[in-house]
């Protein structure tokens, strides 16, 4: 069991690793266009403000997009090659929650050095983005599951039904928000909104909200054969 | 000899004969080591145990012996004792077919002898096929 | 390392209500090379995958060394399969480069032999920066043995190893075989349709037929059981009256039957004082004449 885990620890963090790699790359990247695209008296506001979305993007991006496949692409190879579903799925979890973290962290980090050009400050924004990544995570892992396991009608079917649950809380909160503001203000107006709403237990309904994905997604693989 | 091993005769009856045909063409000499028994599975792409079942109907039959630690040798003995051994299986299973066959083709005795003697000279002159 | 047998009981496995595998029970020993054979559907990849704990058993237990296989990770360390890649499976990495793949089983088997791997790649000149989505059906072929072989595992498990192979590569792959057996006495089990080449290959045969186990034998006493008998119509059924026929062909008066003998019976006692001819089947014709008559021609899936 524990030789299970080390080379899984090994192996999918290696490809962590470039996921991590990738994600440093993406908020650069958006970070110099935004540079060049800035009045130049406000280079740097602009950049540090921009922090608030560009580590949000790339988190999400290289966070949740492969989790989408790792049931449907790698986890396959791994279980073809003598790996207990136990310790693939493990493993897993254990890199979500660490690339989770680094995305907190790294938001925290760069919120900090941004001072008072930053839009988000504190522990709850970071926190926010932690149960982000990890629900949508959850959610992207059952999807590839589902595929790999009932057929690409079962993930189908799997995301629609998430659409429509979206769709419907979507409107009901697009509603109440659309009630007044302008959009060239809304990512500050979001901030203060957030000051008032209590956002730590919101962050923390997600994290349970994954879990739970999380342990649908185990009921999935448990049993899954190698096709 | 075909060199292919034909898969309708059981292989290791066929390894057997392969090295009772070295022995006998001098390829391999009296007290001389045989090929072992990974040898010759890699030799001709066989599992080892057969080879090795070969070997042993040799060992039985005391044509080849075994030494501790070396391998398997020709015995002493062993070119004269396999002329024998393949006399006795001419004889069952050339001559009796052949005097069975020509009972049923109503050959006489002498017939049969003078065919043999006449096959003989053909073969001497070159006619026939030299098959083996 | 070379001591450890896999075993399974009783296993047998339900596709959507429909049995695919009934009751096998077998155990595969150490120190040998084992063929599996057995027609399109016959349960072959199904057998091994559950054998590996690839798939999960509907009933029935596999044992490794006498631990069970299921999610056990120190059973599942002495074993490897190494499944047919199929580039255009929607599922697993096509787009992985062969070294990746490589990469990946050198992690997973903890008794990779890299330098193997290396010398194997070599002999079949793979090129190892192509992605596996390129490789034709030989090249898949091959990168299926390099992981088989380079695993060192104690048992090492094939499905169906030269389906892709030209006959030159086909013999390669059984002079690899070979030369890796004699040098470790690991045990292996090859699946394949291609019988005839690789019958001098396999110490024991098992044949599965439509889901059952018929048989796991040494295949030379297997051979020497099954024999063509052929004469006249009267004279054939009165030798076979007390054999297993398996099939039978008749022209004119003239009858072969493709018989079976109990192990240490003498195909003499039912021919001697007959005219009658008996001769060997050979692995393939006893397999066509066992396995060929049950179902019509063509996929059983």
């Amino acid at each position: 069991m524990k030789q299970g885990i080390l080379r899984n620890l090994r192996y999918q963090g290696r490809n962590q690793l470039q996921m991590v790699g990738l994600t440093i790359v993406t908020i650069l990247l958006l970070a110099v266009f935004s540079a060049f695209t800035a009045p130049i008296d406000r280079i740097g506001q602009v950049v540090i403000a921009g922090f608030a979305a560009y580590v949000p993007t790339a988190c999400v991006l290289w966070g949740v997009t492969p989790s989408l496949s790792f049931y449907t692409v790698i986890a396959p190879y791994l279980l073809s090659m003598g790996s207990t579903r136990k310790s693939v799925f493990w493993v897993n979890q254990i890199y979500k929650v660490g690339f989770a973290l680094f995305s907190g962290v790294v938001f925290y980090l760069v919120n900090m050095v941004g001072g008072e050009y930053s839009v988000f400050t504190g522990f709850s924004a970071s926190f926010t983005l932690f149960a982000t990544i990890i629900f949508l995570s959850s959610i992207g892992e059952v999807a590839g599951a589902l595929s790999y396991r009932v057929g690409k009608w079962g993930m189908i079917f799997y995301i629609a039904a998430l659409v429509m649950v979206c769709l419907v809380v979507g409107v009901a909160f697009g509603l109440s928000a659309a009630s007044g503001g302008e959009m060239a203000n809304m990512m500050f107006e979001f901030a203060d909104a957030m000051k008032a709403f209590p956002i730590t237990l919101f962050a923390l309904g997600g994290i349970v909200g994954g879990a739970l994905f999380s342990v649908a997604c185990w009921l999935i693989v448990r049993r899954v054969a190698i096709k | 000899m075909e060199w292919n091993l034909s898969s309708e005769k059981s292989i290791y009856l066929q390894i057997g004969e392969r090295i009772e045909t070295e022995i006998l063409r001098d390829i391999l000499l009296e007290e001389e080591r045989v090929p072992s028994t990974n040898e010759l599975a890699n030799a001709y792409s066989i599992n080892p145990a057969t080879a090795a079942k070969g070997i042993n109907l040799l060992v039985d039959q005391g044509i080849l012996y075994k030494k501790r630690g070396i391998g398997m040798f020709v015995a002493s003995g062993a070119k004269q004792q396999i002329i024998q051994k393949r006399k006795g299986a001419f004889y069952e299973g050339f001559i009796l077919n052949l005097v069975r066959e020509a009972q049923s083709l109503a050959i006489t005795e002498e017939e049969l002898v003078e065919m043999i003697r006449r096959a003989k000279e053909e073969k001497t002159t070159g006619e026939m096929p030299n098959v083996h | 390392m070379n001591n450890i047998n896999l075993s399974c009981e009783h296993v047998s496995k339900d596709y959507s209500g429909k049995r695919v595998l009934n009751d096998i029970s077998l155990t595969i020993e150490p120190g040998c090379i084992y063929g599996l054979i057995g027609r399109n559907g016959a349960g072959k990849t199904t057998l091994l995958s559950i054998l590996t704990a690839q798939n999960p058993a509907t009933l029935g237990t596999v044992t490794c060394g006498g631990e069970p296989v299921w999610e056990n990770q120190s059973a599942l360390d002495h074993i490897c399969f190494s499944r047919e890649l199929n580039p255009t499976n929607a599922y697993g990495n096509s787009s992985y480069k062969v070294k990746e793949y490589l990469r990946m089983a050198s992690v997973y088997y903890p008794h990779w032999d890299a330098a193997y791997a290396k010398r194997l790649i070599d002999t079949f000149g793979l090129d190892t920066k192509k992605r596996i989505a390129k490789l034709s059906k030989g090249m898949l072929s091959m990168v299926t043995i390099v992981v088989a072989l380079a695993s060192r595992a104690a048992i090492t498990i094939l499905d169906e190893p030269v389906a892709g192979l030209d006959v030159v590569s086909r013999e390669r792959f059984y002079q690899l075989l070979i030369e890796d057996y004699t040098e470790t006495g690991r045990t292996f089990i090859v699946s394949t349709h291609i019988i005839e080449e690789a019958a001098n290959v396999f110490e024991k045969v098992i044949i599965i037929d439509q889901g059952r186990l018929r048989l796991i034998e040494d295949t030379a006493e297997l051979v020497s059981r099954f024999f063509a008998i052929s004469g006249k119509e009267e004279e054939v059924d009165a030798a076979c009256a007390n054999l297993k026929v398996h099939h039978s062909d008749i022209m004119g008066r003239s009858k072969t039957a493709y018989v079976e003998l109990q192990p240490g019976d003498s195909i003499k006692h039912y021919i001697d004082g007959r005219e009658l001819d008996a001769h060997g089947l050979s692995l393939q014709k006893l397999f066509v004449a066992m396995c060929g008559d049950e179902t019509p021609m063509g996929e059983g899936k």
